[in-house]
């Protein structure tokens, strides 16, 4: 076939290219067998293998202070951390459920409805651990939650909309910077809490990047911002392993008993 | 080379737009791990609706929409309800089966008060039923060797395992244990262990042994049909099949849909 002479300069470049062309030529296209390309190091099955709940700590200089199970000072606001106390103190056990949801939703008085998904920040770090599955596609990151049996869509390169709708899974982007995925969500509906009992406002604004480190472990390090409940953006770091397993079982509520 | 000097331009900007091409689906290949076929797949899939039809790997990729009720309608709420399969019959019920679906529809009983409303997941196969006209999104991810389904209600998910046997004893569950594989252009689905909690269409039981066969494919430029083969001896007298059918909206978008009225 003849061809201009830049293009044979263009076709110097796309040297890589070449196989590609090869395939497509041969392969007509989408009627290809089996692709040959490795998956994500994120796709599959993982567990959560950090465990991490709300702990109340002691008063200091005339406000409660709540920390993490694994030793996090959790910045709260002081009104925050007050009403957290007052909740405490008034006979509610907020710190021992570490979701909301799983006893009928008595850890958040607020909502109160069964079976219904913690949503995020909870699932990003699901505990306890059902498992997840990424499913890796250049144009959207589904994440199969094993939590209620619902999934998170991250849509990829791409910005929220102007006004999204507050939903429990809020509005995630995502992109790639190298080998993290670096996830942005807003528009978290205002039942959801945090560490099982922590309230936020519209305001919240959660980072996840997400890395594989080794081929059987994933680590996120989640960072949570919320100017009307945090005095400044914190961040946990959760590690996750990767499960041989094949499907993601049924949730044991909102099914027919 | 005189001749093809006068259009050196036009050939400049076809082998440009050549390797912008190729160039995507390499990083493609280079990022992801994706096969040439499937990179250049889904970078088209995501452009266009109208692309990757007559169909194969790769062509069923995207959100779909119930393009019209089914022959298995529910009737209208004044209605009791008629089931009628794809030869225009009706469900071949055994006789237990029957009464069970007709206690479960009295006079003045309307599809719409059922499960959807008690919040309880639909599971297989009524979670593809047209009846519902949430969108369903299909992603093929070869590479994971698992072709996934979202559905918006309930926010629930199937996942059917590409070119794969049925594990041994699966414990029955909602979606049931689903493998699939390409037969030219129609995706194979073969789905067994779902649990007898679910219904066909709400009100019809069957069995856990209920053994169900779809056969998946585009039939145009932005349509796609999924007929549906239910074999189960202990509750019909014979297999049968219906056909669902959905189509492309432009610019339609999964919304989430927690269920929250809980009976």
């Amino acid at each position: 076939m003849q061809r201009a002479h830049i293009d044979i300069r263009l076709q110097g470049l796309a040297g890589a290219g070449a196989a590609v062309v090869v395939a497509i030529a041969l392969g007509a296209g989408p009627a290809l067998a089996a692709p040959a390309g490795a998956p994500s190091p994120l796709a599959g099955y993982w567990i959560n293998t950090t465990p991490r709940t709300l702990k109340a700590g002691p008063v200091v200089k005339g406000t409660p202070t709540f920390r993490t199970s694994d030793g996090l000072l959790i910045p709260l606001l002081p009104e925050v951390a007050k009403m957290l106390a007052e909740r405490r103190n008034g006979g509610e056990d907020i710190v021992a459920k570490p979701h909301f949801g799983a006893d009928g939703g008595a850890a958040a008085p607020a909502y109160k409805l069964p079976c219904l998904t913690p949503g995020m920040p909870s699932v990003a770090a699901p505990w306890p651990p059902y498992p997840i599955e990424f499913v890796v596609k250049p144009e959207q990151v589904s994440v199969l939650l094993g939590f209620y049996r619902n999934y998170r869509i991250i849509r990829m390169n791409t910005d929220h909309p102007e006004d999204p709708d507050p939903a429990f899974m809020g509005d995630s982007i995502g992109r790639w910077d190298k080998g993290t995925l670096v996830v942005d969500t807003v528009a978290v509906r205002p039942e959801t809490v945090i560490l099982g009992a922590i309230p936020h406002s519209d305001q919240l604004h959660i980072v996840e990047r997400i890395r594989p480190i080794g081929k059987n472990t994933l680590e996120s390090r989640i960072t949570i911002d919320d100017p009307k409940t945090f005095s400044k953006p914190w961040t946990t770091t959760s590690r996750f392993k990767k499960e041989n397993i094949s499907d993601i079982p049924d949730y044991a509520c909102g099914l027919d008993k | 080379m005189g001749a093809l000097r006068k259009d050196n331009g036009m050939n400049v900007l076809k082998s440009i737009h050549q390797l912008l091409v190729r160039s995507a689906v390499v990083a493609a290949v280079a990022l992801y791990g994706t096969s040439p076929a499937e990179a250049q797949n889904t970078a088209m899939a995501a452009d266009s609706p109208k692309t990757n039809y007559p169909g194969g790997p790769g062509s069923l990729d995207g959100i779909w929409n119930a393009a019209a009720y089914t022959s298995v309608r529910m009737g209208r709420p004044d209605d009791q309800p008629r089931f009628v399969t794809d030869e225009g019959e009706p469900l071949p019920l055994l006789p237990w089966a029957a009464k069970v679906v007709k206690d479960r529809t009295p006079p003045g009983f309307n599809y719409l008060d059922d499960s959807l409303h008690r919040c309880i997941h639909r599971g297989m196969p009524y979670g593809v039923s047209t009846t519902v006209l949430s969108p369903l999104q299909i992603i093929e991810a070869p590479q994971q060797k698992q072709i996934t389904v979202l559905f918006e209600t309930f926010t629930a998910f199937r996942i059917i395992n590409m070119d794969q046997n049925h594990p041994p004893h699966p414990t029955p569950s909602y979606m049931g244990n689903e493998v699939g594989h390409w037969e030219g252009d129609t995706l194979v689905v073969d789905t067994i262990a779902v649990s007898d909690k679910t219904t066909i269409m709400s009100v019809v039981p069957h069995s856990v042994n209920m053994h169900l066969v779809e056969r998946i494919r585009r039939t145009g430029p932005d349509t796609m049909e999924d007929r549906m083969t239910i074999d189960d001896p202990a509750t019909f007298s014979k297999p049968w099949s219906v056909t669902e059918r959905f189509k492309k909206v432009p610019g339609m978008r999964m919304a989430e849909f927690i269920c929250e009225n809980p009976e």
